[in-house]
């Protein structure tokens, strides 16, 4: 299947994403791997109902797995369900949360991002990653992923041209994509 | 030292979010039922502790998946619930009888006209009602005269297996019960397409019914029996190099993920070569397609349709006929569940469940509802009317 | 005013219960004080592991041959309480075989059934076990619930007459004519003291009892040792699981409920450290290090918790009567030791043998008051004990109670209180309500260590509001709700920070969206 957004991640603000997408006539795919929080209790699908409406392909209970790159560009995702079928698309935007909803995975010394393996801010040394009040700011709750000014995903410092992140999963103070102004020029 | 945590079904990343609850049919309807959380990863723990934790509103559960479906911590929370029935309840005749799909199918074939009346007739649904607890106002699937197998063995027919030699490259054809003794014509469209699409289509040495019944009314070991004699069927084929297509989105999800998750039977060396004739159909070049079709086709994704994932391939495909306009219903179960909705006690609940589904078809007046699972065609032809077609036959009327 | 009593029990851990409980039946007037709730010490901060002596058969004799009758009259008169899942004791390839075979004799010359097994075997009885194992040996280890050991053995004590004073705060002792004669204690919440007298006083306080003795005069070393532990999730083993080594860090695994609790570490600290206790991240790490060795499933499995307590190692060598022992049974006759009367300590110990520590405690008070009751406790079944398992046709709320309380549960009102308040562990409305009714529950910590409310996978953060609600509103007081819910987020927090990896850090999240900012 070929898109020309591909949305990783179905929570807010994967859908606003979607839906700013779509609202430029894009061709989108939203790849919705569970329900996140604050959801509408009465229609836990409601938001994932209206993109579809809206035109949007949605993979409900899909996730992904690893990204394909092609120099230095993502070509396309590989996801559970569609196995080795990958979805390519022209631009991509990571929008799968923190850690609740699994953006970010965590082991006993380090905080990553599975999808795409891309930079993570995170305090070394697990003692640094909670304040013992629980009503107290928790440095935990800002880690996440590293972007440049216009929202492109970091690898080892360097952005990604066509991945975008936005919503829970960026690193406090990382810049947020703006959906009305990705690019699907080739030359960027 | 510690990067996952795995436990049986992903028991533990549960995180007591309780999202699966929002989604349960089962759970709107039914006050009897503690809902997938309760009754799976809670549950669970404390029947590693002693089995007499099993709690019987456990049979409530339609295995539909939408909580698997719905997990953002990818809990297996219906393969939890489903492995426990397997483990611990008890069953009893009517159960079996229901369950045994290809058994009562391959009773009833050579009979079908008596069977078919009598099923029809009210004394006899009131005999069922009281004996054997199945509802009276529940339609039996009407069996047919002749199974699709003898048909398509049969020296002269036309799309018939001696037709097939004609072919360079084969699929396997998986068919399923219900091909094979309600409704063989399924079973003669998908021989239309994949025809058309150039390749001859074979069936499996020793297919058996998937098991899908015996799973979910807890008939484990006869369960495994079956999956075992498939499994090896299916080998059969992917050693010869071919795919396997079907066209039940249960058989299919129950052969790909029921028999490794809950039967825990391996499956991996056939598991990629099994698919939906939808998903099949999506890798080949073009359909030769009619340009005369006048159509309002709605697609409702069933249960285990949207447990596979797949339904983007089939509403692709839908979409690529002239002058088929394809409505998306929202994903929605229909109540039936299998053989859930047969039971008498649960006859109620499941009319309930599909409330919103029907209410929305009735709205859209759709000349067919398209999908892959025979149950919800049962379920939705009873209850709203309009006639349910599987996207095989659809694709197979709209090719030249 | 004054109350007068036989005998004042100075701490509500499970010894000090056992020991309220024996005066109690011996017909004694009997009052036990509290400065928190029961079991807030290291009642509730160990293993859960009724010993059944092996562990201490190489080492201490003595005490193994304690253990395992102890063990043997526990399993009858606490069976509620009791799991009789019997234990491993695996040599691993880096262990050595000669020590199991010394390992077995001495079990044997205790009086432990020691059964060496097969690796093969023991993989089919406990399949969790590390493979890699040598050799193994089976013994009669159990699960015990330290929280409703205590309770029943409250409940019993009540039923006989004993009065039972929570969250009372000794703060001076009573002395007249050179002899104990009472203790003055402060209720939480009140601006003076109460004035309790009896004609003998025991100190049954734990770690705390060092502190207790001075302020009355007698001098006791002690040296406290902390034990950090940590709870997996669910039951990963059904068995005791032990190394067959030499006593070290870690190497316990024990089901307890619907849980796993693997520990222990062992480490001096200072006694001023010991009101706050808590695992740190480099304990758990060290834990866990060694578990794997054990139980190799436990690098996956879900850590939810750690926690710490203090065991309380007395020093009594070559003072007055004490005997030469460090981990065993010290009753100090202060009297005769000190020249003090009306004073008595139990202290040393273990879990397993808290009901022979009461009895030998009762008996000197006894001796003391010129009583000739003889002790019944290892005969007479602790409340809840009476025979009763769950049933298929009881309503499944109910039998999540039967586990955990026994014949108790057939006193809750489930026609009321049928309503599951905590999913994880199943705990009812009508068990929070006899919580409240019959042991005193005053906030949501205390509930939790009488029914387990808010102890399972999620540590309260999907029930805590409903947990807190309820909770008030069966006290009659609404207006707590809200403490209620702060406080026990902060306590529950504490014990989640030190395995905050994987999906703990993941349920934090989920935590802190939903609480954070109700607050």
């Amino acid at each position: 299947m070929k898109f020309d957004a591909l949305i990783i991640g179905g929570g807010r603000s994967g859908s606003a994403a979607g839906r700013a997408l779509l609202s430029r006539g894009l061709h989108v795919c939203v790849v919705a791997d569970g329900l996140h929080l604050g959801v509408d209790g009465a229609d836990p699908y409601a938001h994932l109902n209206a993109l579809a409406r809206e035109g949007a392909t949605v993979l409900r209970g899909d996730r992904a797995l690893r990204g394909i790159w092609e120099e230095g560009r993502l070509r396309a995702v590989q996801t559970v369900k569609l196995e080795d079928e990958p979805i390519e698309a022209s631009v991509f935007v990571l929008a799968t949360g923190k850690f609740f909803s699994r953006g970010l995975l965590s082991d006993m010394e380090r905080v990553y991002e599975p999808v795409f393996g891309a930079d993570v801010s995170f305090l070394s040394g697990r003692s640094n990653w909670y304040a013992a009040d629980f009503f107290a700011p928790q440095p935990f709750l800002d880690f996440g992923v590293q972007t440049d000014p216009e929202g492109h995903v970091l690898f080892g410092g360097v952005p990604c041209p066509n991945l975008y992140a936005v919503g829970g999963i960026l690193a406090k103070g990382a810049a947020a994509a703006d959906p009305a102004r990705i690019s699907l020029s080739t030359q960027d | 030292m510690q990067e996952f945590n795995i436990s049986e079904g992903n028991l533990e990343q549960c995180l007591k979010c309780n999202l699966c609850t929002l989604v349960c049919p089962m759970m709107q309807v039914n006050e009897y039922y503690p809902g997938p959380k309760k009754a799976g990863p809670d549950g669970e723990r404390y029947r590693l502790k002693d089995p007499d934790y099993y709690d019987y509103a456990l049979k409530y559960c339609l295995n539909c998946k939408r909580c698997e479906v719905s997990c953002p911590s990818g809990v297996k929370v219906g393969d939890i619930i489903q492995a426990a029935r397997l483990k611990y309840a008890g069953h009893n005749l009517r159960d079996f009888v229901l369950a045994s799909t290809d058994l009562v199918g391959s009773l009833s074939t050579p009979f079908a006209p008596i069977v078919n009346a009598t099923l029809k007739a009210r004394p006899v649904k009131a005999v069922l009602h009281t004996v054997m607890g199945v509802d009276a106002q529940r339609k039996f699937p009407s069996y047919s005269q002749k199974t699709f197998t003898r048909w398509f063995r049969k020296a002269s027919v036309p799309g018939g297996e001696a037709d097939q030699s004609g072919f360079e490259r084969f699929v396997r054809f998986y068919h399923g019960c219900y091909v094979q003794y309600n409704y063989p014509q399924l079973g003669k469209d998908l021989v239309k397409v994949v025809n058309a699409a150039g390749y001859g289509v074979r069936l499996l040495e020793g297919e058996r019914c998937c098991g899908v019944a015996l799973i979910s009314n807890s008939f484990g070991r006869q369960a495994t029996r079956q999956a075992r004699a498939n499994i090896a069927a299916l080998q059969q084929a992917v050693a010869a190099g071919e795919d396997i297509v079907t066209v039940s989105s249960t058989c299919t999800f129950t052969l790909r993920d029921e028999y490794p998750n809950v039967l825990h039977l391996d499956n991996a060396a056939v598991r990629p070569h099994l698919t939906l004739l939808s998903r099949w159909l999506c890798r080949q070049g073009p359909l030769p397609f009619r340009k005369d079709l006048h159509l309002r086709i709605a697609y409702h994704t069933a249960c285990h349709m949207q447990k596979l994932g797949w339904r983007s391939y089939t509403l692709q495909l839908l979409r690529q006929i002239p002058g088929v306009e394809v409505i998306e219903l929202e994903p929605r179960c229909c109540g039936i569940a299998g053989t859930f909705g047969f039971k008498k006690e649960n006859y109620a609940w499941s009319q309930a469940i599909g409330q919103g589904l029907f209410d929305a078809i009735r709205e859209i007046a759709p000349d067919y509802v398209v999908t892959e699972c025979e149950t919800c065609k049962w379920q939705i032809e009873m209850s709203t009317g309009v006639p349910v077609l599987n996207p095989v036959s659809l694709l197979a009327m709209s090719i030249v | 005013m004054t109350q007068e009593f036989d005998v004042i029990i100075v701490g509500g851990g499970v010894t000090g219960a056992a020991a309220a409980r024996d005066c109690a039946l011996r017909g004694l007037r009997t009052l036990l004080l509290e400065r928190g709730d029961i079991c807030d010490g290291a009642s509730g901060r160990n293993h859960g592991l009724l010993h059944s002596g092996a562990r201490y058969a190489v080492t201490d004799p003595e005490g193994a041959r304690e253990c395992i009758r102890e063990n043997q009259i526990l399993r009858r008169v606490a069976s509620s309480c009791v799991e009789p899942c019997d234990g491993l004791f695996i040599t691993l390839p880096e262990d050595s075989l000669e020590y199991q075979d010394r390992f077995v004799q001495a079990c044997r010359a205790a009086g432990i059934a020691a059964e060496p097994i097969s690796p093969e075997e023991a993989l089919r009885l406990e399949p969790a076990v590390n493979p890699a194992l040598i050799g193994a040996v089976k013994v009669p280890d159990a699960s015990v619930d330290p929280f409703r050991l205590t309770d029943a053995n409250i409940i019993d004590a009540v039923r006989h007459g004993a009065t039972i004073l929570k969250f009372h705060t000794v703060t001076e002792f009573i002395k007249e004519k050179g002899r104990i004669a009472g203790v003055r204690a402060l209720p939480h919440g009140e601006s003076g003291p109460l004035e309790f007298r009896a004609r003998e006083v025991v100190l049954a306080a734990g770690i705390w009892t060092a502190e207790l003795a001075r302020s009355a005069g007698v001098r006791i070393e002690m040296l406290p040792s902390k034990g950090a532990l940590i709870i997996f999730g669910h039951r990963v083993a059904g068995m005791v699981i032990n190394r067959c080594r030499k006593p070290a860090n870690a190497d316990i695994l024990v089901p307890g409920d619907v849980v796993s609790v693997l520990g222990t570490t062992s480490d001096k600290v200072p006694l001023d450290t010991i009101d706050d206790m808590h695992a740190t991240p480099e304990e758990v790490d060290l834990l866990l290090w060694e578990g794997v060795q054990l139980v190799p499933a436990l690098a996956s499995t879900r850590v939810i918790r750690a926690y710490a307590g203090v065991r309380p190692l007395v020093m009594a060598g070559g003072e007055g009567d004490g005997r030469n022992v460090s981990r065993g049974i010290v009753v100090l006759d202060h009297e005769l030791r000190d020249g003090v009367p009306g004073l008595i300590t139990i202290t040393g110990g273990k879990l397993t043998t808290s009901r022979l520590m009461a009895e030998l405690v009762t008996d000197k008070v006894c001796e003391k008051l010129g009583v000739k009751a003889p002790c019944r406790t290892a005969l007479d079944p602790l409340p809840g004990s009476e025979k009763r398992h769950p049933k298929a046709e009881e309503p499944y709320f109910k039998r999540a109670a039967i586990g955990r309380h026994g014949s108790e549960a057939d006193r809750m009102d489930f026609k009321r209180g049928r309503e599951i308040i905590c999913e994880c562990e199943q705990v009812t409305r009508a068990e929070i309500a006899w919580a409240v009714q019959t042991l005193g529950v005053r906030n949501i910590s205390d509930l939790r260590r009488h029914t387990r409310i808010g102890m399972g996978t999620c540590q309260g953060s999907f029930c805590i509001r409903k947990v807190a609600r309820v909770l008030a509103e069966e006290l009659g007081k609404p207006e707590l709700e809200r403490d209620f819910i702060a406080d026990y987020l902060q306590e529950r927090w504490k014990g989640m920070t030190p395995v905050l990896w994987g999906d703990t850090l993941r349920e934090a999240e989920y935590m802190q969206t939903m609480h954070r900012d109700e607050i």
